[in-house]
């Protein structure tokens, strides 16, 4: 093999070991750009559960770790993405989406729980605030009617007499 | 008093109490919450006090402040703070529009509505380069990740020193839109590399 020779056959090698080298290292970027757009997309549906949750009147402060942690790992994983450490983007994204995961199916559980109850619970209300009112209604015309009829009892007490003297 | 004052005093009463067993019914169908929705962002010196505030700053010596959100929106809500870096020429964020700068570290916060959360943010210069009117930042640590960066400082003859910024905006994450909204607020600590 010539020298000539030789050497396009090296250059064509560096060519192809540089392509493939940046193609792995494009292989790492998409694939953290691809785990973090994941990860986003859950804990914007776990949020979003737990807002609807919130909304039904569920007591949903048991999330409020699980979701702090949750999105505390995606910022990590922003910021080793920024940096350009996709391995633990990657990682922290895929945390992520687990407990993201986990955070969406509770919330939704206890939000169809709290919004199955709306129905019976507001029929509820309002039939013990009418019963409320129609007894205060009665209430206040029997204590009228009391309070009258001590009032006329006071009123004829202090009348002055009139005496019937006959002589 | 006559029986007719007494006659109109009852009735007020009973309206009173109707309207007060009522309440729960019409909290159903009419919301009484008039209170002012807000979020608060502040940032805090090493001892959580709004004091001894990183101003000197070394080559290599590790500074530390604290960073806060509080949630008064009337509800949970998910925020982010992003910590970004600049030097006295580029602007500092204003209440309609963030800092087009592109942010180093972040923070993500989920938080229950009255509920505060601080975080800490340590930060060390790792290579600054200088020269009699110019520092460059090459290298920055922040909560033990390293940023490469480019931000250069001339001397400032008003106050005398090269000044840099660490600040901090705050964004919410917006449901209707589904994506993370600047929230209007931004703090910042003013960092003199006079070395």
């Amino acid at each position: 093999m010539s020298a000539r020779k030789f050497c396009v056959l090296l250059l064509v090698l560096v060519q192809i070991s540089a392509t493939l080298s940046q193609a792995m290292a494009l292989d790492g970027d998409s694939e953290a750009v691809l785990a973090i757009s994941a990860a986003e997309e859950v804990t914007a549906s776990a949020f979003q559960a737990v807002k609807e949750a919130e909304i039904a009147g569920a007591d949903i402060s048991g999330f409020s770790q699980l979701l702090t942690d949750a999105v505390q790992l995606l910022a990590q994983a922003h910021t080793s993405f920024r940096v350009g450490d996709f391995d633990s983007a990657v990682r922290f994204a895929s945390l992520t989406s687990e407990i993201g995961k986990e955070v969406e199916v509770k919330a939704n559980r206890l939000g169809e729980l709290k919004r199955g109850l709306p129905v019976t619970q507001v029929w509820l209300t309002i039939v013990e605030s009418l019963f409320a009112v129609l007894a205060v209604i009665l209430l206040s015309f029997w204590g009228w009617r009391v309070f009258k009829r001590l009032y006329y009892r006071r009123i004829s007490g202090t009348k002055p007499e009139v005496a019937s003297d006959g002589s | 008093m006559d029986l007719k004052d007494y006659r109109n005093l009852f009735a007020v009463c009973s309206l009173v109490l109707s309207l007060f067993v009522i309440t729960p019914t019409l909290n159903l169908f009419v919301s009484f919450n008039v209170e002012e929705s807000f979020s608060e962002l502040s940032i805090l010196g090493p001892a959580h006090m709004a004091k001894d505030y990183p101003f000197n700053v070394l080559v290599n010596s590790e500074e530390s402040l604290y960073v806060t959100v509080s949630n008064h929106m009337g509800g949970s809500a998910y925020y982010m703070v992003y910590v970004k870096f600049r030097n006295q020429s580029q602007p500092f964020p204003n209440s309609a529009m963030s800092s087009l700068l592109a942010p180093l570290y972040e923070f993500r916060v989920f938080l229950l509505d009255g509920e505060k959360w601080e975080g800490l943010v340590r930060f060390k210069f790792l290579e600054v380069l200088s020269d009699a009117d110019t520092v460059l930042v090459n290298k920055m640590l922040i909560n033990n990740v390293v940023f490469e960066m480019n931000s250069t400082s001339r001397w400032d003859f008003e106050y005398n020193g090269f000044y840099f910024q660490l600040f901090f905006e705050l964004w919410l994450y917006d449901m209707r839109t589904q994506s993370f909204k600047y929230h209007e607020r931004a703090v910042g600590v003013w960092l003199n590399m006079t070395v």
